[in-house]
């Protein structure tokens, strides 16, 4: 058999075994082997391969991805205007909004610079707090504070429902799933109300100095809540985050139905949207010399020196007034209460002593000095000698002391007063001795009668010879009756009894002794009548011849009165 | 913003239950807001304060021991002078078309608002409530009325004045978007 008849035979027998089979599989291999068959037939399910796989994995984006890029590379080398008539519906916009928000920013930063620069700025707060009647630091308070990121609302776009919530401490939020809801309804209002261009959206609501800040991201939207002003690089942290986001859960965005478990990690990057910023931020680090700081140090200290040397000078001059106090005789310190305002002080004061007040005198200056006095008896020596002259009135030729509780009596005193004080010593407080050694007592009515007496001695009357005869009504009669009188009460006064008086009568030396002797005892009769004539007849009148007279005659002829004392 | 009282709360909504976003429909005065008062608040009054744009609220309902937090969006009336905007359907789970018994005009714009709801959201679940079933000597509802609504969803009888079958309302529609 030839190779040729086997072949026919082989295909015999593969007909009888096979039948319709065997057509099929050559049809098949026909149509593998021939290129235009196979196009063909790909064609038909390569759209639906593709969704098919895509639905598997991302695999197929990741083959595909090169060869756009390149293809795209490709169109734009060959002819970029193609490309760019495609894109310039989605491009135009997107730049737009790019532009105007870069120059929104840079206006942002310009006007930031111009206000901080202005220093004019404080002047017009302090005018705010004088118009508003609020205070200073307030107004400063709320003018540095630049502005807080308050809230953050993660929020999803198509079902209006809250992903996530952040707050500041200490900020007072409502319901956030509802504050959601109604952000979207307000948005979906406005834009449907006044919106002119498709793709136009609200991004900034402003009350007040709250501002909420939208910014979009296909499936999410981020809504940040301001207080203060808006700060320039909020928009772009915001469009990071949410890219972010998106990339991350992309799918989950995608296939969102209202489980937000998915999106709790999330929680730690929009926290870090909540930021604070205070003005002064600006300034600090500029190396500056803190001026004001300074001033207000400087102030503090000299304030806080000046009131401690006040300080001091008080407690000096309340220091010496106090010592004075102590030292005066008659006043007891009790105790004492020094403020900055006033001095109290509470003493015993003896009623001898000076005042307080008087103690105190100029040396206290300005400070206010209250006394608070209790009486008492002092035994101070110098006020128990004020006692001593107070109670016994010494006349100036008496001096007294007093020492170690003894009373020491000097100079000279009348024997009536000594015997006062000999009485009443005892009596006088803080003494417990007498001591009269150095005084000389003396009587003054004996020195009286010492000197009466020798006036009434002086008085002479004279005769002529042998006469005896006196005139009653003459002056030296009168001078003598007044001058007896006082002598005989004093006299009487010392010794309980009358004054004995001798009435002596002289002569000359002439004539003989006997006649000389008996017209010596007329003329002495004639003054005892004249005298009793004038009514001293109470005092003992007894009558003498003197006989003591020169022989030559050139004695006196005379009658007069001697006093005795026996 | 909601001037709902008592929904302050301290800091982070740390809710992890489901959310739904349902929206109320309807023509003018049919009773959307006070269903939602009702449901919500537990309150009613008879005055009439017309909504502007859209107004939300939210509770939670249990269904098959399970919390879903519900966000109520209660959209404005609508008539033949201004039409109820699409935007705020966007992204609803489920809806509720409200109708006035009283008066028939409202069956037609329930119909007319429902087939917007359709053309919006697709095919998601939907629940009609004849409202005010308390004036039932008022009304003007027909079976023919109630097979042709029949055909589309559940259909409640309620009442916000008495409060009947206001919690079913809702809860008949948590269950069908679960």
């Amino acid at each position: 058999m030839t190779v040729a008849a086997l072949d026919t035979e082989l295909e015999q027998v593969r007909q009888i075994l096979l039948g319709d089979e065997y057509r099929d599989l050559l049809r098949f291999r026909s149509a593998l082997e021939d290129d235009q068959q196979f196009v063909r037939r790909v064609a038909a399910v390569i759209a639906e391969s593709l969704q098919a796989r895509a639905a598997i994995d991302d695999s197929v984006a990741a083959v595909l991805m090169p060869t756009i890029e390149r293809a795209i590379s490709e169109s734009i080398e060959q002819d970029p205007r193609k490309l760019a008539v495609s894109l310039y519906p989605v491009m135009g916009p997107a730049i737009r909004k790019s532009i105007s928000e870069t120059l929104q920013q840079m206006l942002d930063s310009v006007n930031q610079l111009l206000e901080a620069s202005l220093s004019l700025r404080t002047l017009r707060w302090r005018l705010d707090a004088w118009r508003t009647g609020r205070s200073y630091a307030e107004i400063v308070l709320h003018n540095t504070l630049e502005y807080r990121v308050e809230q953050v609302f993660l929020i999803h776009r198509e079902t209006s429902l809250l992903l996530q919530h952040q707050v500041a401490a200490g900020v007072e939020v409502r319901d956030g799933d509802m504050v959601s809801g109604m952000l979207s309804a307000i948005q979906d209002f406005i834009e449907d109300s006044f919106s002119t261009h498709e793709g136009d959206n609200l991004d900034t609501l402003r009350l007040g100095d709250l501002t909420v800040v939208l910014q979009r991201g296909p499936y999410a939207l981020l809504a940040a809540v301001v207080r203060g002003r808006v700060p320039e690089q909020l928009r772009h942290q915001q469009t990071v985050i949410l890219e972010k986001i998106h990339r991350f859960k992309h799918n989950q965005l995608r296939d969102f139905r209202g489980d937000t478990d998915e999106f709790a990690e999330l929680g730690e990057d929009l926290r870090h949207l909540l930021t604070l910023k205070r003005k002064s931020d600006r300034k600090s680090g500029t190396g500056k010399i803190p001026w004001l700081a300074v001033v207000a140090v400087i102030t503090l200290l000299a304030a806080v020196g000046y009131w401690q040397y006040t300080n001091y000078q008080v407690r000096q001059t309340d220091r010496q007034l106090l010592a004075a106090l102590e030292r005066e005789p008659g006043l007891v310190l009790l105790h004492a209460n020094a403020s900055r305002d006033e001095l109290q002080v509470s003493l015993l004061a003896d009623p001898l002593a000076r005042a307080p007040a008087d103690v105190v005198g100029a040396q206290g200056g300005e400070r206010v000095v209250r006394f608070e006095l209790q009486g008492f008896v002092s035994t101070e020596p110098e006020i128990v000698r004020q006692r001593a002259y107070r109670m016994f009135v010494p006349d100036e030729r008496v001096s007294i002391e007093i020492s170690n509780g003894t009373l020491r009596l000097d100079g000279r005193a009348t024997s009536d007063w000594l015997a006062v004080v000999s009485r009443r010593w005892p009596d006088l407080a803080g003494v417990d001795a007498l001591d009269t050694d150095a005084l000389e007592v003396y009587n003054p009515r004996l020195e009286q009668l010492e000197q009466l007496t020798a006036e009434v001695e002086a008085l002479h009357f004279s005769f002529a010879t042998g006469a005896a005869d006196i005139d009653p009504d003459g002056r030296e009669v009168s001078t003598l009756v007044t001058a007896i009188r006082r002598l005989n009460d004093l006299h009487y006064q010392e010794f309980q009894r009358p004054v004995q008086l001798d009435l002596v009568g002289y002569t000359d030396g002439t004539g003989p002794r006997a006649i000389n002797s008996r017209i010596g005892l007329t003329r002495a009769e004639a003054l005892r009548k004249v005298l009793l004539a004038h009514g001293v007849g109470n005092v003992v009148l007894r009558v003498y011849n003197s006989f003591e007279y020169e022989e030559d005659g050139s004695s006196e002829r005379k009658a007069r009165v001697v006093v005795r004392f026996d | 913003m909601s001037a709902k009282p008592g929904l302050w709360c301290d800091s982070i909504n740390g809710n992890d239950m489901l959310q739904k976003k349902i929206c109320l429909l309807g023509a003018f005065s049919v009773g959307k807001t006070s269903l939602i008062r009702r449901f919500v608040n537990s309150m009613f009054d008879a005055r009439y304060f017309t909504t502007v744009g859209v107004k939300v609220d939210k509770k939670v309902v249990t269904v098959s021991s399970e919390e879903v937090m519900l966000l109520i969006w209660d959209i404005s009336g609508e008539d033949e002078f201004q039409r109820m905007s699409a935007s705020y359907l966007r992204g609803a789970a489920g809806y509720v078309v409200v109708v006035d018994g009283t008066r028939p005009k409202s069956y037609n714009t329930a119909l007319a608002v429902q087939q917007r709801a359709v053309n919006v959201l697709g095919d998601v679940p939907a629940v009609t409530a004849v409202n005010k079933v308390d004036l039932v000597d008022s009304w003007v509802f027909t079976r023919e009325q109630e097979d042709n609504l029949k055909q589309k969803g559940s259909v409640l009888y309620t009442s916000a004045k008495t409060g009947e079958n206001v919690e079913q309302l809702f809860e008949v529609l948590a269950r069908a978007i679960l």
